[in-house]
């Protein structure tokens, strides 16, 4: 029963992988995989010696970091709004509507931030306009684009991360809340003793996932949202990547940044999990 | 039902005969969508027919999507050595790089086995040095008609009304744009116009990529002498970049936007967004193909009852100098895979090519079918716009191969049309838009090769004037220089070398 | 549960609902406004409140009336419902194993899944393995490639787990083998969890318009989330249109039109399994 799919993990995951010996070797299309010449780490180095390196790296980091930092606490609070409240339907409503940006897709929320973000036609800045206030070009503005990438990735997000949070506060046992408010407990009491203790291995366990892939901010959303004027702030190592790499045909370039994130992100999860493990005492494995 | 199973049965037969006796040439084309807003032809489409009866060809005809994902299928399809027989190329670094891994095949032995669309096409010895490497020829390089048809457009209606005369220099025309943002020229009592409509856009057909704020803004930098990427100096051959001028124009630019003449969201906006908004009236100049122009009169005067445009020649600097901007007199180019000719497919690819070039072929591709898609009198073909482009243009997907730019066929192309109680000649406004532009040849630009860190020489250089241009960068001696020292730390000298011996060496400066 | 509320619990109350209605407020007002705009007819600005009478359906009308978009959604819906029947499939049947402690060498299988989650060879490397499979042009590219998602998989073998293993053991006895337990005692009482995988798969597929870019070559192939973003990206624009072919809607409202329709079918399916969700489900994969 098992087989189909471990022929699928070994067809479309790891036949691939083994190609990806491309990233070591000067790729010539005729040549095939195992023709083309070793150059070792060539690919790699090019990459890292790149003008913008730094600039990417820091770039990838801080709009990865500013999301999981921004971007948990809303879906904790969220979930346990939606725990708390006492109206059962208002937080069904809440919950299909927070749920449904998550399935739309990054070009569809690019549409729904042009609407309402551009400067000329945008009803933000309609309303600033109305307020006598100055349209600020949000998508193009270095201050505003970090800002909007975060903002757009939590407004979209925030909803399904509630998900993880509000499934561990129902496990939590019921008795917990009734004894302490029969000791008197204010409701926020209880969300600070029982509920947030009781989402601490989520919440580790969510991190944990998070960093491991923090070289990831999200190529999609920038790939549709960044535009010339915001580069510097908005330029990641995906979309170098696939400007550099694709988009030039340097094919063993591209592969090669794709293993040198896999490999800094199964670091960082050994790292983190062994971290976890010992000051909080869980983890992913 | 069983007389059905008896034909179908009948033409399997007689299909797999046929077959067999003709001893066909299997061919698989790829090309991108000249029109994506129609499907692909049908299997029953005339043209299959033909090709297989008449020149012995299986023609397998596949559209590549639209813009950088067509590169991209076409790159993927490289790396698994599994290229189309015939197929075109847009993206220069491509071309390099299939050179470079022996994917292409020379074309050379072709030329002969089709002497009419030779003749016409691929006789220009010169332009051909522009695909040729170690002395043989990759790949067909059509010459371009059109590349020259863009202009700035000018409501005359909004000119009379604000008492202005046309502008003819970089001055007036500032003083213009800003009469017609700030003076209510549609009277609607909101201020809702703009002075210049443009957009950041490289990718007009023909014309070459460049560095810097793309074509839109092309005759800014012509008013100062220098449009294009180089500067095309035998004595001191630079990065047009370089010259102080270049910065004039920036500043100018700059001036546009702070003045707020420009569309806020000139920035992020695209072609399509740019048409919409001249189209209802929101510019008082814009920047526009006479295609596009043809393509959204109808909205325009529908929007705009009373109004009327004027094609402005490129305004002057102060030197006196003016240009629309540059242009490539090679536009398409088609290329043979190196396993289609080890497959001895040369000869039908010749055969398909020439068929395509004139007479039947011609018009099968490029204008449809005759009678339903157009007609042809006085020997004009025109368009029966009674059926919608999403139809008809199926029939002429192919039509880029066919098309020659003959004047009989930009009659058709561009005809006379009367909207809105006004008669536009649209072949006489492109056959205009091409004599006052002053155009710029940069056809041999084609020659320089992309730097190895080609995404990030791009990105320099337009990152920054954009910056400039918006003024999230302050424009003066000392962060200019900054920018221009910066071009060493990204080897943009090596680039700038390269570029200068390639030119050299193919004759293109001199 | 609550009884007489103190002051600070009134409080709180209030303040968790007014939360939970400025979240609904935040969600819904983009949205809200995208179907204005998508109503936007020619010459007006954008606001929040279009009055109906001026609502234009001119560009839904341009894009219905495409041939493009009908073979487009068709191609959308079949590859849809196929991937979703083969991705479940596949999942389910690599999960149900995983998921029996008995299983010899399980730790190592489920290592060497996860480890696909964290290394993605990337484009090309998979793109040499679906041409070397002959499948380029063929939908089971788009199919297969993405078929099965670790992390569903993992969801789904959680849940697997947390069945009682007592109903198993019963069947076993009576002679069940192992499909057949499958098939008659794991499968029904996993009906939300089937529900929810084949929404995400479903979703995921409806969504996906990169590989149909890369692996199919005919247009006529191409799902609808092509040929939207094509019209999204201002990419669906004829350069030299002939005669003056009209646009009918302003290029917003085409946008966002677009933006509704290929949202749609979504909003229609999404409520009757959404409520399966947090139901079970990721109950089962925290619990672990």
């Amino acid at each position: 029963m098992l087989l189909p799919g471990l022929l699928y993990f070994l067809i479309f995951r790891y036949w691939p992988l083994w190609n990806a010996q491309i990233a070591f070797r000067d790729f010539q299309p005729t040549l095939g995989v195992w023709g083309s010449p070793w150059v070792g780490l060539q690919h790699f180095l090019e990459f890292f010696n790149s003008y913008y390196f730094g600039q990417l790296l820091t770039n990838t980091l801080v709009i990865s970091l500013a999301k999981i930092v921004l971007g948990i606490p809303p879906a904790i609070l969220l979930a346990i709004a939606l725990h708390e409240t006492s109206r059962r339907f208002l937080a069904r409503v809440v919950q299909t509507i927070s749920y449904l940006p998550h399935f739309l897709s990054w070009v569809i929320v690019y549409g729904i931030l042009l609407a309402m973000l551009s400067p000329s036609e945008g009803l933000v800045n309609s309303g600033l306009r109305a307020l006598g206030l100055e349209p600020v070009p949000f998508l193009t503005s270095t201050t505003t684009f970090q800002p909007v990438v975060v903002l757009s990735e939590v407004w979209k997000e925030t909803g399904w991360s509630a998900i993880l949070f509000l499934a561990a506060l129902l496990s939590i046992n019921p008795t917990l809340y009734e004894a302490a408010a029969i000791d008197g407990a204010s409701r926020w009491q209880q969300v600070r003793h029982i509920s947030l203790p009781g989402i601490m291995d989520v919440l580790v366990l969510v991190l944990l996932l998070k960093i491991g892939s923090i070289l990831d901010a999200g190529f999609h959303q920038i790939f549709v949202l960044y535009s010339l004027p915001v580069y510097s702030v908005g330029d990641i190592i995906d979309t170098w990547v696939y400007r550099q790499g694709i988009q030039n045909f340097q094919f063993s370039l591209a592969t090669a940044v794709g293993l040198f994130k896999g490999i800094i992100g199964l670091v960082l999860i050994v790292v983190a999990n062994r971290l976890a493990r010992r000051f909080v005492g869980t983890g992913l494995y | 039902m069983r007389i059905g199973f008896r034909i179908l049965f009948s033409l399997m037969v007689c299909g797999s005969l046929g077959q067999a006796q003709a001893n066909l040439t299997d061919l698989s084309v790829a090309l991108y969508a000249a029109n994506p807003e129609a499907p692909a032809p049908p299997a029953n489409w005339e043209v299959y027919r033909i090709v297989r009866d008449k020149l012995g060809i299986n023609l397998k005809f596949t559209m590549l999507p639209t813009g950088a994902d067509g590169d991209n299928r076409l790159g993927a399809l490289a790396a698994a050595n599994d290229l189309p027989d015939l197929f075109e190329v847009r993206s220069l670094a491509l071309f390099d790089r299939l050179v470079q891994q022996g994917q292409l095949a020379p074309v050379n032995n072709l030329f002969s086995l089709m002497p009419k669309r030779t003749a016409d096409r691929y006789s220009n010895t010169r332009r051909n040095l522009l695909v040729t490497s170690n002395g043989q020829i990759y790949g067909f390089l059509e010459p371009v008609t059109l590349s020259r048809q863009y202009g700035i457009w000018v409501r005359k209606d909004w000119l009379d009304k604000l008492g202005l005369k046309a502008p003819t220099t970089l001055e007036e025309f500032f003083e213009v744009a800003k009469a017609f943002t700030e003076r209510d020229p549609d009277g609607n009592g909101r201020n809702d116009t703009y002075g210049f409509g443009g957009v950041i856009d490289f990718d007009t057909a023909g014309i070459l990529p460049g560095l810097g704020l793309g074509n839109h803004f092309q005759w800014v930098y012509g008013a100062y002498g220098v449009a294009g990427t180089w500067n095309y100096n035998p004595k001191a051959f630079a990065a047009n970049v370089r010259e102080a001028n270049f910065r004039k124009a920036t500043e100018y630019v700059r001036r546009l936007v702070e003045a707020k003449v420009i569309d806020p969201d000139w920035v992020t906006m695209r072609r399509a967004d740019l048409r919409t908004r001249w189209q209802q009236g929101r510019y008082g100049m814009f920047f526009e193909s006479v295609g596009g122009l043809q393509a959204g009169l109808q909205n325009f005067h529908a929007n705009n009852p009373n109004a009327e445009l004027l094609l402005l020649p490129p305004p002057k600097g102060p030197e006196g100098k003016s240009s629309m901007g540059t242009y490539s007199s090679a536009g398409w180019l088609y290329a043979v895979s190196k396993r289609a000719m080890d497959a001895g497919k040369g000869s039908a690819i010749a055969r398909f090519l020439e068929w395509a070039h004139s007479g039947e072929g011609y018009f099968l591709l490029g204008w449809g079918r005759y009678k339903t898609d157009y007609t042809l009198p006085n020997n004009v073909p025109t368009v029966n716009t009674q059926i919608p482009i999403s139809v008809r243009g199926s029939y002429t997907q192919m039509r880029w191969l066919a098309f020659n730019g003959n004047p009989l066929e930009m009659r058709g192309r561009y005809p006379e049309i009367s909207v809105g109680g006004r008669k536009y000649v649209m072949y006489q406004l492109m056959a205009q838009a091409q004599r006052q532009g002053n155009w710029i040849d940069r056809t041999g630009d084609l020659i320089v090769k992309a730097a190895s860190n080609q995404a990030d020489l791009e990105r320099y250089v337009s990152e920054n004037l954009v910056q400039f241009a918006l003024g999230q960068r302050p424009i003066n001696d000392s962060s200019w220089n900054q920018f221009l020292s910066g071009l060493r730390n990204i080897r943009f000298e090596q680039y700038e070398a390269a570029a200068e011996k390639a030119l050299r060496e193919s004759g293109y400066l001199k | 549960m609550k009884k007489a509320m103190s002051r600070s619990d009134r409080l709180f109350e209030w303040g968790i609902d007014a939360f939970l209605i400025g979240v609904l407020v935040v969600t819904l007002v983009p949205m809200w406004y995208v179907a204005m705009v998508s109503l936007l007819p020619f010459g007006k600005s954008p606001s929040l409140f279009l009055p109906p009478w001026e609502w234009s359906f001119a560009s839904y009308a341009q894009l219905i009336f495409q041939p493009t978009i009908w073979q487009a959604t068709l191609n959308s819906l079949i590859l849809t419902f196929g991937g979703v029947a083969i991705s479940l499939t596949l999942t389910v049947m690599a999960a149900y194993p995983l998921s029996r402690r008995e299983l010899p060498g399980r730790g190592f299988i489920v290592g060497l899944i996860l480890f696909t989650f964290l290394f993605n060879a990337g484009l090309i490397p998979t793109f040499l393995v679906v041409k070397d499979l002959g499948l380029l042009n063929s939908y089971w590219a788009v199919l297969l490639n993405g078929a099965v998602s670790v992390y569903n998989l993992l969801v789904m073998k959680t849940f697997f787990q947390s069945l009682p293993e007592s109903l198993e053991e019963a069947a076993r006895i009576d002679g069940a083998n192992d499909w057949q337990i499958l098939r008659h005692v794991v499968l029904p009482l996993s009906r939300p969890i089937l529900l929810t995988i084949g929404l995400f798969y479903g979703v995921a597929n409806w969504n996906n318009f990169f590989e149909p870019i890369l692996f199919l070559s005919d247009r006529n192939l191409m799902p609808l989330p092509v040929v939207l973003r094509d019209i999204l990206t201002g990419l669906n624009v004829a350069e030299y249109v002939e005669g003056g072919a009209a646009q009918a809607a302003p290029a917003e409202a085409l946008k966002m039109a677009a933006v509704v329709l290929i949202t749609l079918p979504m909003l229609l399916v999404y409520p009757w399994i959404q409520r399966y969700f947090t139901k079970g489900v990721l109950l089962g994969s925290v619990k672990e």
